[in-house]
């Protein structure tokens, strides 16, 4: 761990110029990306790994999936764009899962966040009563 | 057939439902008790945590990517990828006297098979010790049956007294021997129905000691009826170190319920030895940064915010208190060790036992030149404060004494009347496992023993003097003993009564 400090916090630098209005910018991260191959830095395969996890969860909190079990209107996703706004006060994408092992309801997960009003999490003290 | 699923489905969805809110983490790696989560960006220092299957961890590490959780229970049952949420509550374990009776493991689970513990509260098991104001001097005695350390060493209640000696030398046994001293004197004192009594309970928390010691010290107290008043916390041998971490805070949360409640209650941590090793090896586990043994640095906060939590508190507060006797196991009898010095600094005094004692038959093995307590004669009642005011002293210079005498041939007489007496006081302390003695018992003992009748008694008969006294006490002199209890002085009508029973023990022990 403390061996990779250095790609790591090189990793976060490449993360920060690849932000644009609070997002990860797709054309400055193959800039980096270009740039990066043209003068390999030390040790280049962690940087890229280290790189790649901070984009990864750079893009999760602004990413909202949203699982569901039966049908769901856009005026819905639309909705939960706007309640997302709300809680997260900035602009969150909402992409959608069908997900039928929650039998009936939804899942929403933005970062680290989950909100959830399903029938299988409604199932969950039940389940954890009979173990 | 699909389209009654979709009406059903679409029905479900109707319904109002209250949506739940977590915030969860992912298991990046798994190795000995501790999982690395990713995730869990809200979590608190030491908040549990629920993973898959109903196994529960606390965050111990908050790094900037990952969180360390240290796993309590069944670690197979868990693999990488799972799901871990946050509970956003602190550990807790159930508090109140629905307790008392049972034997809990370290997060208060029964584990004695008698049906769920019907406790209405619980406290966190980390919680920031009494501040100063609240605090009281200690003023009010605990008396652990023992005559050695009653008269010599003696404990107050809110007092941290540690036990500390070699292995199997005692420590336990003069743990065990406090809890059923209470337990008598709760029962005597329920019995006599005196409004001003205060009974204390008893908590004794056993940390990495064999399954079968635990069940030998849970038959012993059961034997002296001492379980209706204790509490057995458990974290044995066998048990993963996060519990046997635990297990001590756990049990310090069941005793300060008792302290805040206005009632007094004794915790015993047998012992703290094994848990500085728990601790140690979790927090290797958790790669942080070892120091002196491998012990994390903050193994001395590791023990003194346990044993701070023990206090007295004033009448503004409750009046309650909490005493802990914390036992410490030492290699070779070598108290300069760290953990035993670090324990040392932050409890009031220290009871020694030493393995040449206990060798020679000097049981309990009680090293007086090497034992002290800070604050406990404060709370010695009058009459014992009288009887035994000099002895610590004089059996302190009797083992010096006898060291030297041990070089020279010719003695002067009030070489050999010092010894003389020393020896007579070592064998007046010699005690029994399992038999405390009652204090009113100690002082006519001691005051017998001060006031020259045990002079021509020969010391090889010592023993059986002081049985004989105790029995004597118990019952034809009940009256002079009860006379010393509830008056608490030696006033001279008592002496006088004393004097003329001690005369009749005298005969009839000289006929026997």
């Amino acid at each position: 761990m403390a061996g990779n400090r250095k790609q790591i916090e090189f990793a976060k630098k490449l993360l920060e110029i690849s932000i644009e209005d609070g997002e990860v910018n797709p054309e400055r991260v193959t800039a980096i990306l270009e740039e990066l191959k043209k003068n390999p830095p030390a040790k280049y395969p962690k940087v890229l790994r280290a790189y790649l996890k901070l984009v990864k969860k750079e893009i999760k909190k602004y990413t909202a999936v949203l699982e569901h079990s039966g049908a769901i209107s856009d005026k819905a996703i639309l909705e939960l764009g706007k309640e997302l706004f709300e809680i997260y006060g900035r602009r969150i994408h909402v992409t959608t899962k069908s997900s039928e092992e929650l039998i009936a309801g939804v899942r929403v997960s933005v970062g680290d966040d989950v909100y959830e009003n399903s029938i299988i999490s409604r199932m969950q003290p039940l389940r954890s009563i009979s173990l | 057939m699909s389209s009654v699923v979709e009406q059903i489905q679409s029905e479900i969805n109707k319904l109002t439902t209250n949506t739940q809110k977590s915030n969860v983490g992912v298991i990046t790696s798994l190795a000995d008790g501790v999982a690395n989560v990713e995730g869990l960006s809200g979590v608190m220092f030491n908040e549990m945590v629920e993973f898959p299957n109903n196994v529960f961890g606390i965050a111990l590490n908050l790094e900037e990517d990952e969180v360390g959780v240290v796993v309590m229970g069944d670690m197979s049952r868990l693999k990488e990828g799972d799901e871990v949420k946050r509970t956003e509550k602190l550990l807790s374990v159930p508090v109140g006297k629905a307790l008392l009776g049972r034997v809990t493991d370290a997060l208060g689970a029964p584990l004695d098979g008698k049906g769920p513990i019907n406790s209405e509260e619980t406290y966190a098991v980390e919680r920031i010790a009494p501040g100063i104001i609240p605090r009281k001097s200690v003023d009010q005695p605990l008396q652990t049956g023992i005559m050695a350390i009653d008269a010599m060493i003696p404990i107050g209640r809110g007092q941290r007294e540690l036990i500390i000696g070699d292995r199997a030398t005692g420590k336990t046994t003069i743990a065990i021997d406090t809890i059923i001293n209470q337990s008598n004197m709760n029962k005597q004192g329920e019995k006599s129905g005196d409004p001003d009594f205060r009974p204390v309970y008893s908590i004794y928390v056993a940390i990495g000691q064999k399954n079968s010691n635990i069940m030998r010290t849970l038959k012993v107290l059961e034997a002296a009826g001492a379980m209706d008043y204790t509490v057995l916390v458990t974290a044995p041998a066998a048990d993963n170190p996060a519990n046997q971490y635990l297990a001590p805070y756990s049990g310090t949360a069941m005793g300060e319920w008792f302290m805040e409640n206005g009632m007094d209650a004794l915790i015993i941590y047998d012992d703290l030895s094994k848990h500085a090793v728990a601790y140690r090896q979790m927090s290797l586990i958790l790669k942080r940064p070892s120091g002196r043994e491998a012990y994390p640095g903050d193994v001395f906060y590791l023990h003194s915010r346990l044993l701070e939590r023990s206090a007295r508190l004033n009448q503004d507060s409750g009046g309650g208190s909490l005493t802990a006797l914390p036992i410490i196991e030492t290699q070779g009898g070598d108290p300069s060790a760290y953990i035993p010095t670090n324990v040392i600094s932050i409890t009031d005094g220290q009871v020694f036992l030493d393995a040449d004692l206990f060798n020679q038959g000097v049981r309990p093995a009680v090293s007086v030149g090497t034992s002290v307590s800070r604050v406990g004669s404060a709370a010695q009642i009058k009459a014992y404060k009288k009887v035994a005011g000099k002895v610590k002293l004089q059996l302190a210079q009797f083992r010096e004494l006898a060291a030297f005498s041990q070089f020279e041939s010719d003695l002067d007489a009030k070489t050999k009347s010092q010894l003389e007496t020393g020896k007579r006081t070592v064998e007046i302390f010699k005690q029994p496992a399992s038999s405390p003695i009652p204090v009113e018992i100690q002082t006519t003992v001691l005051w017998i023993l001060q006031n020259g009748f045990l002079d021509d008694v020969d010391v090889k008969d010592m023993v059986d003097a002081t049985r004989s006294i105790i029995e004597y006490f118990e019952t034809r002199g009940e009256a002079v003993a009860a006379k010393i209890l509830s008056t608490k002085a030696l006033g001279d009508e008592v002496v006088a009564e004393l004097k003329s029973a001690s005369e009749d023990w005298k005969r009839s022990f000289s006929n026997s």
